[in-house]
């Protein structure tokens, strides 16, 4: 197909219901009532023009997508659910805007969330798939924290990386939060504090797992000729690729190894063209690996691609990523989305990058034994 | 109990976990092997885990059975990358491995 596989769609707004530790007294639903509020605030639209809505959710449930269109006051055309974890937010993308290619649905409004009570979270993970519930729960394993633990070191062997190396990617990814006021831990965070910090499966410590928070994210597309925005977003290339080494391999490369070429090739450009990066950052070793797969370190030399993205040379999540402003549930699949529509919009605040008009961003997750199942990507300009 | 391979009667991939189709060749028919040992090619040690204060220590190994296929296996006592171990899996359903 052309390299205008992505006409006539464009996204409008991305919004943040801001991340919070502790959970509001609401539900997951009204979380997600107050994301579809932005949006609408946000692209100038009603509630009456929303023909389409997609969510992604751990913790919505008895309720579904259908049950939260009914919520919402909506007759959708098109509605789905989604289940990829931190690749949701670009599947729900995929499949949006074939939706309004093909007529289906005008105007979609895309929604993530979650809110966890303290069981909800331990429930999660102990019950994330069969696998994890008949394999890894008896070993009290507490999470994907220890599998990561051991790709860490895999990694850090493979390129001859030290804690300070994935130390020095938190590091940049605070100091972007400081500029973002609605990033949770936005305190100043220097590499001896990173270093100092208790481990939670060795090599990894706390600032290498992501903090569990509360918030929503959503996203609206439209038809070209509908858009109520002067400046919008448009997606030159997309691309997802699940189960590429059905968990044989050692977990080092994402599905985007086998993709970039044809992502880089259907956008008409290059990693070096790109003015920001969101990457999906569950760890810091899985930012590197994706960074990595995508072609961000075309010799190989991982220790110069992470002095680019601390020197900011390479602006890599911007808004403080999950790691600074944490881990909203299935909202984490969205929000590096979000916050590359916000810098291509301008409306980034302090944390601007100047004249930001491509973003590529990555999804990853989806843990179905020792790594994730799922990774895409998007390439993504200012119109 | 024994650690079970599963292995696909058609093309002879062995998996752990086991599927419902083999993600090689399709076929859906299977046999099953015993892994009994393995070797340890890294491990960790967690030592906190969300909704618990104070949380035992848990040593885990990221074991290549003998069989090949990769399982995540809790350990007695911490041994370094390399180490030779039995396999098993106990009453409470836990992948064990043991220093040989």
């Amino acid at each position: 197909m052309s390299s205008n596989d992505f006409d006539r769609v464009l996204i409008a707004a991305g919004v943040e219901v801001p991340y919070r530790r502790q959970p509001t007294n609401g539900s997951t639903g009204e979380l997600l009532a107050q994301a579809f509020g932005l949006l609408l605030a946000q692209s100038g639209f009603s509630a009456k023009d929303i023909d389409g809505l997609g969510v992604t959710s751990f913790t919505l449930g008895p309720d579904h997508a259908i049950d939260l269109a009914w919520r919402l006051g909506l007759s959708p055309r098109w509605c789905m659910d989604d289940c990829h974890g931190g690749a949701s937010g670009i599947n729900l993308l995929q499949h949006a805007i074939r939706a309004i290619q093909h007529g289906d649905a005008n105007v979609i409004a895309l929604v993530s969330g979650d809110q966890f009570q303290a069981s909800d979270f331990t429930h999660l993970v102990e019950n994330y798939n069969l696998t994890t519930r008949t394999w890894l729960r008896p070993l009290q394993n507490g999470g994907p924290n220890s599998v990561f633990a051991m790709l860490t070191q895999r990694h850090a062997k493979r390129h001859g990386l030290t804690r300070a190396d994935y130390g020095a990617m938190c590091v940049a990814q605070r100091e972007w939060a400081a500029l973002n006021p609605n990033a949770v831990y936005r305190a100043p965070m220097s590499i001896d504090d990173y270093l100092a910090a208790p481990l939670v499966a060795d090599p990894l410590g706390r600032f290498d797992c992501v903090p569990v928070v509360n918030g929503a994210n959503a996203i609206l597309l439209t038809r070209d000729d509908l858009a109520r925005n002067v400046t919008n977003v448009r997606v030159r290339a997309l691309k997802c690729l699940y189960n590429a080494d059905h968990q044989a391999g050692d977990g080092l490369e994402t599905s985007l190894k086998h993709v970039a070429a044809d992502l880089w090739r259907q956008a008409g450009l290059g990693p070096e063209d790109v003015d920001l990066a969101s990457v999906y950052d569950d760890y810091p070793v899985m930012t590197i690996a994706q960074l990595c797969d995508l072609g961000f370190a075309p010799d190989g030399d991982v220790h110069a691609l992470i002095s680019r993205i601390a020197s900011r040379a390479l602006p890599v999540n911007t808004s403080g990523g999950q790691l600074s402003v944490g881990q909203a549930g299935a909202a984490g699949g969205m929000h590096g989305l979000v916050e590359a529509i916000t810098q291509l919009q301008g409306k980034a605040g302090e944390r601007q990058v100047d004249n930001a008009k491509l973003a590529v961003v990555s999804g990853y997750g989806m843990v179905e034994y020792r790594f994730g199942m799922c990774a895409n990507a998007v390439v993504l300009e200012r119109t | 109990m024994n650690l079970d391979i599963t292995q696909c009667a058609q093309c002879g991939l062995k998996l752990f976990p086991a599927r419902y189709f083999c993600p090689a060749c399709g076929g859906n028919a299977w046999t099953r092997c015993v892994a009994g040992s393995g070797t340890v090619m890294e491990s960790t040690v967690v030592r906190h885990r969300a909704g618990e204060q104070e949380a035992h220590a848990v040593h885990l190994a990221t074991v290549r059975t003998s069989e090949g296929p990769v399982v995540i296996a809790c350990l007695d006592a911490p041994v370094p990358d390399g180490t030779s171990v039995r396999l098993e899996i106990d009453d409470a359903h836990r992948i064990v491995a043991r220093a040989l």
